[in-house]
């Protein structure tokens, strides 16, 4: 990309973890949390240090995007075609009931960049919308050029409107493909066009991609976000960034609000992504720790803290190890009058929060509004007794009192969307790249 | 150095705190290692705990596998020492054989590139972890070049298989199914796999009530006519799901 500089070798990493509190009952079964911050390097400015990129933009090219939606979406990629620098390659990738390649990894010198903006702009909307194949055919032209040029940064922008409805459609299996191809060096983000889109499918392949998910409503956004998203991926610091824990036997833990994660032996692995430069990502773990005896002679259970990542061009992974933090076994009486970590326990409450929305608009969203409200209800339960003595806590119980009392109300289409996105934006701490600011989610549920 | 030899030296002891200056660890995460299973416990118990030459070099050559190949875990570093003789594990601490030789005998390989994992969803070869039968061949089609042909008929054999890569199934071949099992089963005998229709973005919808759990909500936008022929569909549904599939 022109203009557009990237270091070397990049800094460290901030990485600090902490547990919310640190006794666990003898009679076992002691939710604790554990909250991890990470803080990717600057980018130093040296001219000449930038990894080309290796791009494939795959374009929903079905019925539905007749019209006003393909032409800004072939302005978009026009755009970026035109920012892209001459060592930069471009795929643009076409999928509807078939797949087309517009242009295959073409080097941006002044004649490739013609030749791909023309073939970009001729592209026609068509049938219907085979999503994995033509998500999975941009990846295969990025996989190409891996082959034979190593250092590159590899990622896929994937433009659609709808719902998948031929080929793969399950998330679950998107989910897999995105996590493989993550793991070999592909990133894919998402953006999702209109209102009428699903977000599941996206969402699978950008949490698991290592990417990101934006949502373009208008068609004059589509081209905001497209190049937000280039910008993004200009300025990514530390690519396939991976949080892990090392967990003693017996101890369970798992990422919360719904965060892509796997687990290793003892080891749980919370997938974070791409992080920007100087971009920061807060993940908690639910930690569950087993029965055990108290005493001095008693050794505490270790969790250890580390988190593996990429630099960008790069294809070895770097690791970390943080720290090791230690659960002490109590009495429960011990255990009830400890203190709590204020600054880790106000990070688990606003992720926390999120995770609730998150899942009960989810359910919402699939029709399941007894399931929405029972969820609602029992989390806000566990919730509100956990903010208690929180600075600030009402702030954070009292939207969740409102959305519980909504949850088995049918959401329109649009406040549904949004509220999911708000909560995974948040979640993931990604900004909202939209010019157009919509309502809080706070404010969508106001009475 | 002989096997025979290394045996023959005396047995040295250390404390927690001697291999932790040896090895540039801390205490508290040598203990964690013990409580992970990369190393033995110490060999005497109590405040005068006693490590021996071994548990030094299993520091030493975790370090080094820790180090060399940033992409292992302490689940796999476990796994890779419990396949590696004492011996092996002295000559990794001590140089004689490097990280390179054991990581080489060790039975997983790297994972593909990008190209062969695609290449081998292409070809419909058997996925990892679980990925089996969700992927059938074809299933990824072999894109076409745009400058090729536009006016070219779409790929026949999209959206035309059933979900997931699975043949074509016939009610009347799976007894003993669960009532939805075999609703699916036979109205994918009826109407096919084929692709279901887009949603659009209107909001109202109609309602009819399947059963007291399931309902089919259809949009406002169809004729009344139509209307009832989707509750004719409910009835249908109805009847399958309550009474089975009729073999």
């Amino acid at each position: 990309m022109k203009d557009r500089n990237v270091p070397a070798m990049p800094a460290m990493p901030t990485i600090s973890a902490s547990l919310d509190r640190k006794l666990i009952a003898t009679a076992g079964k002691s939710v604790r949390f554990v909250v991890v911050e990470i803080t990717a390097p600057k980018l130093s400015q040296q001219p000449g240090a930038r990894v080309p990129l290796n791009l494939a933009m795959v374009i929903d090219a079905s019925g539905s995007m007749s019209g006003l939606p393909i032409e800004a979406v072939k302005a978009a990629a026009a755009g970026v075609i035109r920012r892209l620098a001459a060592d930069d390659r471009v795929s643009v990738v076409s999928f509807a009931d078939d797949v087309q390649v517009h242009c295959d990894a073409v080097l941006q010198d002044a004649e490739g960049r013609e030749l791909a903006v023309s073939r970009t702009v001729s592209m026609a909307t068509r049938g219907s919308t085979n999503l994995a194949a033509g998500w999975l055919s941009g990846c295969e032209c990025v996989a190409r050029v891996m082959e034979s040029e190593p250092r590159l940064r590899n990622r896929v922008v994937l433009l659609s409107d709808g719902h998948a409805n031929a080929g793969v459609t399950d998330p679950a299996v998107l989910e897999r493909h995105a996590s493989e191809l993550r793991a070999r060096g592909i990133m894919s983000s998402t953006i999702g066009i209109g209102e009428g889109y699903a977000p599941a499918q996206l969402q699978a392949i950008a949490e698991q991609g290592g990417g990101r998910m934006h949502d373009a409503e208008a068609p004059e956004e589509i081209i905001e976000i497209l190049l937000a998203e280039l910008d993004e991926v200009a300025m990514t610091a530390m690519e396939n960034v991976e949080l892990r824990l090392e967990l003693p036997p017996g101890v369970t833990a798992e990422p919360v609000g719904g965060l892509p994660f796997t687990r290793d032996g003892a080891a749980v692995r919370a997938v974070v992504g791409a992080l920007v430069s100087e971009g920061k990502r807060t993940v908690v773990f639910k930690v569950t720790a087993p029965a055990g005896p108290e005493g001095p002679a008693v050794e505490p259970l270790r969790i250890g803290v580390g988190a593996t990542w990429r630099w960008p061009g790069e294809t070895a992974s770097q690791r970390a190890e943080v720290e090791t933090l230690e659960l002490t076994f109590a009495s429960t009486q011990r255990c009830k009058n400890q203190d709590r970590d204020v600054r880790t326990s106000l990070a688990v409450v606003r992720i926390w929060q999120m995770a609730i929305v998150r899942r009960v608009m989810s359910l919402n969203t699939d029709g399941a509004y007894e399931e929405a409200e029972r969820y609602a209800g029992a989390e806000n339960k566990w919730f509100t007794r956990y903010c208690q003595g929180l600075p600030g806590a009402e702030s954070f119980v009292e939207p969740l009192q409102r959305l519980e009392s909504r949850a088995g109300v049918r959401c329109s289409i649009g406040t549904s969307k949004e509220m999911m996105l708000a909560s995974y934006k948040s979640i993931r701490g990604e900004e909202d790249k939209r010019s157009r600011k919509r309502p809080s989610w706070v404010d969508q549920i106001q009475p | 150095m002989s096997y025979i030899c290394f045996l023959a030296m005396d047995p040295v002891s250390y404390s927690l705190q001697d291999l932790a200056d040896r090895t540039s660890i801390e205490p508290r995460t040598i203990r964690s290692y013990v409580e992970r299973g990369l190393m033995p416990g110490p060999d005497s118990r109590g405040r005068n705990a006693g490590y021996s030459d071994e548990h030094l070099d299993r520091l030493r050559a975790l370090t080094l596998l820790r180090d060399a190949s940033r992409n292992l875990s302490l689940e796999q570093i476990r796994q890779i020492l419990q396949r590696l003789k004492p011996r092996q594990i002295h000559d990794l601490a001590e140089g004689v054989l490097s990280v390179a030789d054991v990581l080489e005998t060790q039975p997983e390989r790297r994972a593909s590139s990008a190209l062969s994992y695609l290449s081998e969803l292409r070809d419909g070869k058997p996925m990892p972890r679980g990925m089996q039968g969700k992927w059938s061949p074809g299933s990824l089609p072999q894109a076409r070049k745009a400058t090729v042909d536009l006016s070219e008929p779409p790929a026949a054999e999209e959206g035309l298989r059933s979900p997931a890569g699975l043949p074509p199934r016939s009610a009347a071949h799976v007894p003993d199914l669960p009532p939805l099992e075999q609703l699916l089963a036979s109205l994918m005998e009826l109407g096919g796999p084929a692709a279901p229709p887009r949603s659009t973005q209107t909001e109202a919808w109609h309602r009819i009530a399947i059963t007291p759990d399931i309902e089919l909500s259809v949009r406002d936008s169809f004729t009344p006519e139509q209307i009832v022929q989707f509750q004719r569909v409910a009835d249908v549904l109805r009847i399958l799901l309550t009474r089975g599939v009729r073999k």
